[in-house]
């Protein structure tokens, strides 16, 4: 994946859009489960790039952050991780389907440092610079992610 | 112990993405964005950028923002479709009662009715004073059809669209976008505060603003009958946890949480949450 990517022009624009859509509606919808919240939530990323177009230098980075924060701030408000963490069955016996409800019970931040240290492999201060935090602040919410779903997923 | 869990995250992750099926990107789409040209936003930004540094305050922005001013809607967009082509400035009526006598209350409270078969599924209402409170409903019904209806400080929305359209809804202009197939939304304001409305699927969005044209606003105790059985105790929690957030899905109980606190208190700007919302509970 081009970490900094420079596009200028508005063909650009339309080719970003159709290369990445797809994988941000993913990334977005492993931050709030519903597609199509996902689908609006990129949709006003791509616009609010759109407007920022000429001054933005690496507009994938950009976006991410803006589909990041979007998503963490539908998920707090809307609170799906916790109407999930509702549905919990104690002794579920899939454990990947365990880990997968662990991480949406994650709380948004936590869940957004494990989203893009292993969904998107991006560096700790890679994610730094995306949610906007300090790397030690990515770390330690990393640390208390996997001990979260460490929990989550033994017998 | 540490490779397996990140493994396993990982392969939970993309197995988790793979399930996700996206429909190819039509290339109109992003050609509709050409509504608001780039090459303009180039030679303007320098200047726009100096000038909005230097005479935009607090003050102003805050009065701005309470008092919404003449909505521009950019009309170029999917050809075919009401107002494509043309650039119409509208200016709504944000005091005008869509029901003579009722004002939008708080939450905001508001029935579907005369819609057969479509029935209330989720509300959510988070407080923030009169200026940021945020109520929110889903209706569904049996044939797949959803209409979600958020209400918004004035001013918020509509403004964010790739490629909005002038639609007349409710007896006012409305700002409408197509956000994919079968699926409008539309933005208007009404009563004080800006409705929005995001329905799917729609054969055209002629019939989304036939059904939104059922949407009534009441009095509390109007309202409160009309809620399900299930969500009835939505009704005394707004009332009694007026600072909390108050939400309730169709399966669910109705539960009440600490709102988020959001930097410089615009809550549906695009801000930054600096504390996580208090867990959830049942109220």
């Amino acid at each position: 994946m081009s970490k900094a990517m420079t596009v200028i022009g508005d063909t650009s624009f339309d080719a970003l859009y159709r290369a990445h859509y797809g994988s941000m509606v993913r990334l977005a919808t492993l931050l709030v489960d519903r597609q199509e919240l996902a689908e609006e939530l990129v949709q006003d990323a791509f616009a609010r790039l759109y407007q920022h177009w000429s001054k933005v230098v690496s507009p994938l980075p950009y976006l991410r952050t803006c589909v990041v924060h979007a998503s963490q701030d539908a998920l707090r408000r809307r609170r799906l991780a916790r109407r999930h963490q509702g549905r919990l069955v104690p002794g579920v016996v899939d454990p990947t389907e365990h880990l997968r409800d662990a991480i949406v019970a994650l709380p948004a931040r936590q869940r957004a440092v494990i989203v893009l240290r292993f969904y998107e492999d991006l560096t700790i201060d890679e994610i730094a610079d995306s949610l906007k935090c300090r790397p030690g602040t990515v770390k330690s919410s990393l640390h208390r992610a996997l001990s979260h779903l460490r929990k989550a997923i033994e017998p | 112990m540490t490779t397996d869990i990140d493994s396993e995250i990982r392969s939970t992750l993309r197995r988790w993405a793979a399930d996700v099926t996206v429909g190819e990107v039509d290339p109109a789409d992003a050609s509709l964005t050409r509504a608001f040209p780039p090459a303009d936003r180039r030679h303007r930004a320098p200047l726009v950028g100096a000038a909005a540094a230097i005479v935009v305050a607090g003050g102003i922005v805050a009065a701005l923002l309470a008092r919404p001013g003449p909505t521009r809607v950019h009309t170029t967009g999917v050809a075919g479709t009401p107002g494509a082509g043309v650039t119409k400035s509208t200016v709504p009526d944000a005091t005008k009662p869509s029901v003579p006598g009722t004002t939008l209350g708080q939450p905001a409270m508001i029935v579907l009715s005369g819609a057969p078969g479509w029935h209330l599924s989720y509300f959510l209402d988070v407080p923030g004073g009169p200026q940021l409170r945020y109520t929110e409903y889903h209706f569904t019904n049996a044939k797949g059809g959803y209409l979600q209806v958020s209400f918004y400080p004035p001013g918020t929305r509509g403004h964010q669209s790739l490629h909005p359209m002038a639609i007349e809804v409710r007896g006012v202009t409305g700002v409408l976008t197509q956000e994919g197939a079968r699926r409008y939304r539309i933005d208007w304001t009404e009563l004080g505060r800006t409705w929005e409305v995001d329905g799917s699927p729609f054969a055209n969005p002629q019939a989304l603003v036939s059904l939104v044209a059922h949407l009534r606003v009441v009095d509390r105790a109007t309202w409160k009958a009309s809620l399900p059985a299930a969500a009835s105790p939505v009704a005394a929690a707004v009332t009694a946890h007026p600072h909390l957030e108050v939400s309730w899905s169709a399966g669910s109980p109705v539960t009440c949480s600490s709102p988020p606190v959001v930097a410089g208190g615009a809550a549906f700007a695009s801000t930054t949450t600096t504390s996580p919302v208090a867990a959830g509970r049942r109220c």
